[in-house]
């Protein structure tokens, strides 16, 4: 079946690029030398330190956002709608910039200051897009939708703000935060990411076929008896969480989220069975490749990797949503 | 005497200032087929959503199977009611035919419940009923108005509830879809045993198809009785006001109902 081909055509790629992008970059490593244990300190620090824990975080990123980017477009049944756009991302990093710009300097469990101010920060909107939408007391997606969008240029304005107030420092470690970047150093990042990641996306996983129903509209959902706006609360406030914690973690990567599960449905269909799993190992695909790439293509320097998600991301999704019209 | 599958006592129901529903009460039988006319904005697609909570807030006047609507999850619900929407101008389901008739099946399935042999018969059982398997694995945005909305009630057939609401299921539609899916409703209610509850602005297919009619007007019944009554009163000019004029048809002793105009 072309679906399920097509499935593990991507987990293949995916196991492909897991092994191989770790022993791309500045310093290439040979695989024999990994399989013999024959390592030199550095390149062995370079591969366990550095390199594994990106490109596993990278993967982790890329796929988290794909997924969450999914369900958003299918509870709002909006191509345009995904936490990015819905604010999600602006509170976040309207946290993190203001840790920046306060020079705070603080940790928690292991966890960078930065991480929990953008954490923060995005708790914040997801409250407030939430309760704005409760108001009044009808609960619905369109103004859930027009409140995140509000939400979102209220907290980029925001920034534009406090970065404006800064000085040229401040001002350019905010604008290199904004521009995403996954340079870690070991595991701390990817495990603090992890439970949001695990949470958020078995909550996604459990309701898929209610995403299947949703995409029928909402009255036809509820006559077939889904609980329509119990599946949208739970799915807005899991992916929310869980991208809050990506931005957290590595700055605002844009448009992989809105582009990834896209690309999935012009591959797969729109079925959620097949769309949800072709989503995460594509966006966690796709990022970890735009992520080598940004590592090597002018090293030693890097450029950052929301820059090359953006610039690759863009042109492909085009060629792709043209090809399949004709 | 038959039992009720629907028992409907004082439902009043208000957008923001607006009442669209007073005082309403009525109870349906098993195995009824009725119609539910009125003018437009009269709160006939209203009642059709408070019975199926798609507009809340109605728990204690409404009864399904003899349990009020606050007892049911929805998916509960949906095991016994079914609800084909008005159609949805130009929106197209990025599903074919028949996955969209598979996922009718959504009330009976569940994380510990895959889909089973049951789940194929009643998806094949409801392909057979309205005629769409020619076009099963065409998707439904590629349908022609009569194809789509034949597939649309196979969809809320395959859900195997024993109550059906239908809100307009002819509009829109060429004679031959139109006649098609009347025929079709009438062997759900005959063969099956279904119980149908129509909201339509066809009077015909109203006369000519239900036991029973129930007409609303500014929220309120203002007639509920079997076709005979209706058409030996003045209902019609009541409720539309406007005169109309019977016509003998010669295939069904029923009549054909015409409105009169220049």
């Amino acid at each position: 079946m072309k679906k399920t081909s097509t499935l593990a055509a991507l987990l293949v790629l995916s196991f492909a690029v897991l092994l191989l992008a770790p022993l791309a970059g500045v310093k290439p490593i040979m695989p024999q030398a990994l399989l013999n244990f024959s390592l030199t300190d550095t390149e062995s620090a370079i591969f366990w330190k550095i390199r594994l824990p990106r490109v596993l975080l990278s993967f982790s990123v890329g796929a988290v956002l794909a997924l969450g980017g999914m369900a958003f477009q299918s509870i709002f049944r909006n191509p345009l709608a995904t936490p990015f756009t819905l604010g999600v991302s602006s509170g976040a990093s309207f946290g993190a910039v203001v840790y920046l710009k306060l020079g705070l300097t603080f940790s928690l469990l292991g966890i960078s200051g930065i991480s929990l101010s953008a954490f923060a920060g995005a708790l914040v909107v997801i409250s407030v897009v939430y309760l704005l939408s409760t108001v009044k007391n009808r609960f619905s997606s369109q103004t859930m939708l027009l409140a995140g969008v509000a939400a979102g240029f209220f907290f980029s304005s925001l920034i534009l703000f406090i970065q404006y107030l800064s000085d040229f420092t401040d001002s350019f470690r905010i604008l290199r935060w904004l521009m995403g970047g996954l340079s870690v150093i070991g595991f701390d990042s990817l495990l603090s990411l992890l439970p949001f990641a695990l949470i958020g996306t078995c909550v996604v996983l459990y309701y898929l076929r209610d995403l299947d129903m949703m995409l029928t509209g909402e009255e036809l959902a509820i006559g077939r008896g889904v609980n329509v706006n119990g599946t949208r609360k739970a799915i807005f406030f899991a992916v929310s969480l869980m991208i809050g914690a990506t931005v957290a973690v590595c700055g605002p990567i844009g448009f992989i989220g809105m582009i990834s599960p896209h690309i999935c449905r012009l591959l797969i269909g729109q079925e959620h069975r097949y769309l949800a799993p072709a989503s995460l190992l594509f966006g966690g695909l796709f990022l970890t490749l735009c992520d080598t790439f940004a590592r090597i293509v002018i090293a030693p320097a890097e450029i950052p990797v929301g820059v090359i998600t953006a610039l690759l991301g863009g042109p492909f999704f085009l060629w792709l949503l043209l090809g399949k019209e004709n | 005497m038959s039992k009720a599958i629907l028992e409907i006592k004082n439902l009043s129901v208000k957008f923001g200032k607006k009442q669209v529903l007073r005082d309403v009460s009525f109870e349906v039988n098993e195995g009824e087929f009725v119609s539910i006319i009125g003018p437009n904005g009269a709160g006939k697609s209203t009642l059709l959503r408070a019975i199926i909570k798609i507009v809340g807030g109605n728990d204690s006047s409404i009864k399904v199977d003899g349990k009020l609507l606050n007892e049911y999850r929805q998916v509960e619900l949906a095991r016994i009611v079914s609800y084909l929407p008005q159609a949805e101008q130009g929106a197209s389901y990025p599903f074919t035919v028949k996955e969209f008739i598979s996922m009718g099946r959504y009330p009976h399935i569940g994380l510990f419940r895959p889909f089973c042999e049951d789940d194929k018969k009643a998806v094949q059982e409801a392909m057979k009923m309205t005629d769409v398997k020619p076009f099963e694995n065409r998707l439904i945005g590629s349908l022609s108005g009569g194809e789509r909305q034949k597939a649309l009630l196979a969809g809320a057939l395959a859900q195997s509830a024993k109550l059906m609401l239908l809100d307009e299921a002819t509009t829109y539609l060429d004679p031959k879809h139109m006649v098609e899916i009347k025929e079709t409703l009438r062997r759900l209610n005959s063969e099956l045993g279904t119980t149908l509850i129509s909201v339509t602005h066809d009077i015909n297919m109203a006369v000519n198809s239900s036991d029973r009619i129930i007409a609303l007007k500014n929220g309120k019944i203002s007639f509920n009785g079997d076709v005979k009554s209706f058409l030996a009163g003045n209902q019609l000019k009541n409720i539309y006001e406007k005169d109309f004029t019977l016509i003998d048809n010669p295939k069904s002793d029923r009549p054909f109902v015409m409105l009169e105009w220049e």
